[in-house]
């Protein structure tokens, strides 16, 4: 204990061993399977540390192999010899390239039922799906790759994985291995990582992984003869992350079916053009993040509510290479709340139209409304069934209307849009404007069938002679 | 109001939840009571240290305090980063000497979060270094019989030649 009179000066020498070994914990403290020695340089420092060091067997639980190094050398077997000695009987963490039939290997298969966490880079002659022991009582993380491309023999089986109580989390590299090879405790898992799978297998674990929490997939290529994914749902994950695969590929990640309570955080890093994607299903989502490599040109969303927060975010993000946008089931409140009208109208409307303003002064062409979308060619904006106040559809629809026409081709032939009547696409052939791309298709839903006013329905009748093709339910 | 006595006999008057981030100085309390006026004596730290003391606990007042089972294990520890708060690291910035007192004050009056501060920042000046130079930074003798020197020197043999 410190008093000033024994000890005027006070200095690292004054701390205690319990207070050293925390420092040191935190000296060796690095990212999984960082290589350092920090662990063996505070041991030489002086006789005390020396001391210190060599009693706390949680500074020598890591053990590297890097993938440079050759682990049959006697430095290495005699380095691992010591860290396994001073680790005492505690949990090893391990980090190893290593190649076949390695001996080191078979040292450490000894103390398999220490392994705690077990990252293991190999090349693909030995099999290491089994390595002959069924006792992994303190495995909680399991990696496995392969640095070379000779795929496993098929018929092999992980067996000796599945017997992990304690395994949350799990990286596996799938160049070269089949998913039925690996019989793991998948229903125990809470963080997976996972390369090389395409969507259809994706789906599988997660739905074979009911505890998940985190699942990141990467490299995932699309399985073209998977269109429609059973429905299930994960109950606990709550970041979902979706890196495609380069070998490209038209059709994104559809998980419009599958329902993920829990989820706040989707990135999809894609080269997908399309993404259909239901925000009804994930009502917790707050942080989604899609970006894609080759500008995603269509996007379906689902189920839009008034707490869709990062909406808007996505829509600002993505709107310059959509070519199709299509807002299904646009809750009321969604409409005024996440200022939707606003945006859209930002973002469709291409000529200053009377009578619309924003912020409160009327737009102008200076402002560059309309280029939020410049390539859109099919707009659908649907408003769920209940009509309890039609007046607001009303509103609505006029809205909607005149952002519609202002991307018709007669629109840019008058000032006036909402007058420019029978300019069909005869009149006006170029299907790009001045400003932009033309809007060819409008979905509309039930608007269309509600009883609006006869104005209204004129204007809807002019467009579609106008050549728009107008769909509803 | 808490009044408190360092080891050179100044008194300080602090705020009973500021003075309760220390786990030491919650217990005093609670055994001897809510309205005694009484001085809690703290022996072991003087007025300097515990004025930076106090200085770390006003600024994380009302923070949740570590639960009492939160001694986290040495293989918990192993995990943690060295990371520091932009404030704890400005405060923490003073010199050797100051640092270790901290540290000493704050494991003896149980403030967890500081003595982290504490051995991250000693921690962090330790990392990369030579034994040479942490002998050096921090005054440190060799005192290793020359039985010792040889064992080190052949570990260190085997950490290069790998």
């Amino acid at each position: 204990m410190y008093t000033t009179t024994i000890d005027p000066v006070i200095g690292i020498h004054s701390l205690p061993n319990e207070i050293l070994c925390q420092i040191f914990l935190f000296v060796v403290s690095r990212n999984p399977g960082e290589y350092s020695v920090s662990e063996l340089e505070l041991s030489y420092v002086c006789s005390r540390w020396n001391a210190v060091a060599l009693s706390l067997p949680s500074l020598w639980s890591s053990i590297c192999v890097l993938a440079h190094e050759d682990s049959e050398s006697e430095a290495v077997r005699r380095l691992t010899e010591l860290y396994l000695g001073r680790s005492g009987t505690g949990p090893l963490d391990l980090f190893l390239h290593i190649r076949e039939a390695s001996s080191l290997m078979d040292l450490l298969c000894t103390q398999a039922y220490r392994w705690r966490r077990f990252h293991l880079v190999t090349k693909a002659h030995r099999n290491f799906l089994d390595l002959g022991f069924t006792e992994l009582s303190s495995l909680e993380s399991l990696s496995l790759a392969l640095d070379d491309q000779f795929p496993i023999d098929a018929s092999s089986k992980g067996r000796m994985w599945f017997n992990a109580p304690r395994l949350h989390t799990l990286s596996l590299d799938m160049t070269i291995f089949e998913l039925e090879q690996f019989e793991l405790p998948w229903h125990q898992l809470r963080h997976l990582r996972m390369e090389y799978l395409n969507l259809d297998q994706m789906h599988k674990i997660l739905c074979l992984c009911t505890s998940v929490v985190t699942a990141t997939f990467i490299s995932c290529a699309n399985d073209f003869s998977f269109r429609d994914p059973v429905p299930y749902t994960c109950l606990f994950l709550s970041s979902l992350t979706i890196i495609a695969s380069h070998r490209l590929e038209t059709l994104g990640p559809d998980i419009t079916h599958c329902i993920y309570p829990s989820l706040s955080e989707l990135t999809l890093i894609s080269g997908s053009q399309e993404f259909s994607f239901s925000h009804g299903i994930v009502p917790n989502l707050t942080s989604l993040v899609i970006r894609s490599g080759c500008h995603l040109t269509s996007l379906t969303l689902h189920g839009i509510s008034y707490s869709s927060k990062h909406l808007m975010e996505l829509l600002q993000a993505i709107s310059p290479s959509l070519v199709k946008l299509d807002l299904c089931d646009v809750d009321h409140r969604a409409w005024n709340f996440l200022q939707l009208q606003k945006w859209l109208i930002q973002a469709l409307i291409w000529l200053p139209t009377p009578g619309f303003t924003v912020l409160g002064s009327e737009m102008s062409l200076s402002q560059a409304p309309g280029h939020l979308l410049p390539h859109l060619k099919e707009f659908g904006i649907r408003f769920p069934g209940s009509r309890r106040d039609e007046s607001i559809d009303r509103v609505k629809l006029g809205e909607v209307l005149k952002m519609v026409e202002s991307r018709r081709p007669s629109s840019t032939t008058s000032e006036s849009t909402s007058r420019t009547r029978g300019l069909g696409r005869s009149i006006v052939n170029d299907s790009d404007t001045c400003l932009g791309t033309v809007l060819e298709t409008l979905h509309l839903g039930r608007l269309w069938n509600t009883r609006i006013p006869l104005e209204f329905n004129n204007r809807l009748r002019a467009l579609k002679d106008d050549g728009l093709e107008i769909t509803a339910l | 109001m808490i009044v408190l006595k360092t080891s050179d006999n100044e008194t300080f008057t602090v705020e009973r939840d500021v003075a309760e981030r220390s786990v030491l100085i919650k217990n005093m309390l609670d055994d001897i009571g809510e309205n005694s006026e009484q001085a809690i004596p703290l022996p072991n730290v003087n007025s300097s240290v515990l004025k930076k003391v106090l200085e770390y606990c006003e600024h994380h007042r009302g923070e949740p305090l570590p639960a009492a089972d939160a001694d986290t294990s040495q293989d918990d520890t192993r995990k943690r980063t060295t990371d520091i708060s932009e404030w704890d690291q400005k405060f923490i910035t003073v010199d050797q000497e100051m640092l270790f007192e901290i540290i000493l004050a704050a494991n003896y009056l149980d403030i967890k979060s500081l003595l982290d501060v504490g051995c991250k920042t000693v921690a962090n000046m330790i990392k990369g270094k030579t034994p040479e130079e942490i002998r050096k930074l921090f005054n440190i003798v060799n005192d290793f019989t020359p039985e010792e020197e040889a064992q080190i020197k052949k570990e260190n043999e085997w950490a290069e030649d790998r």
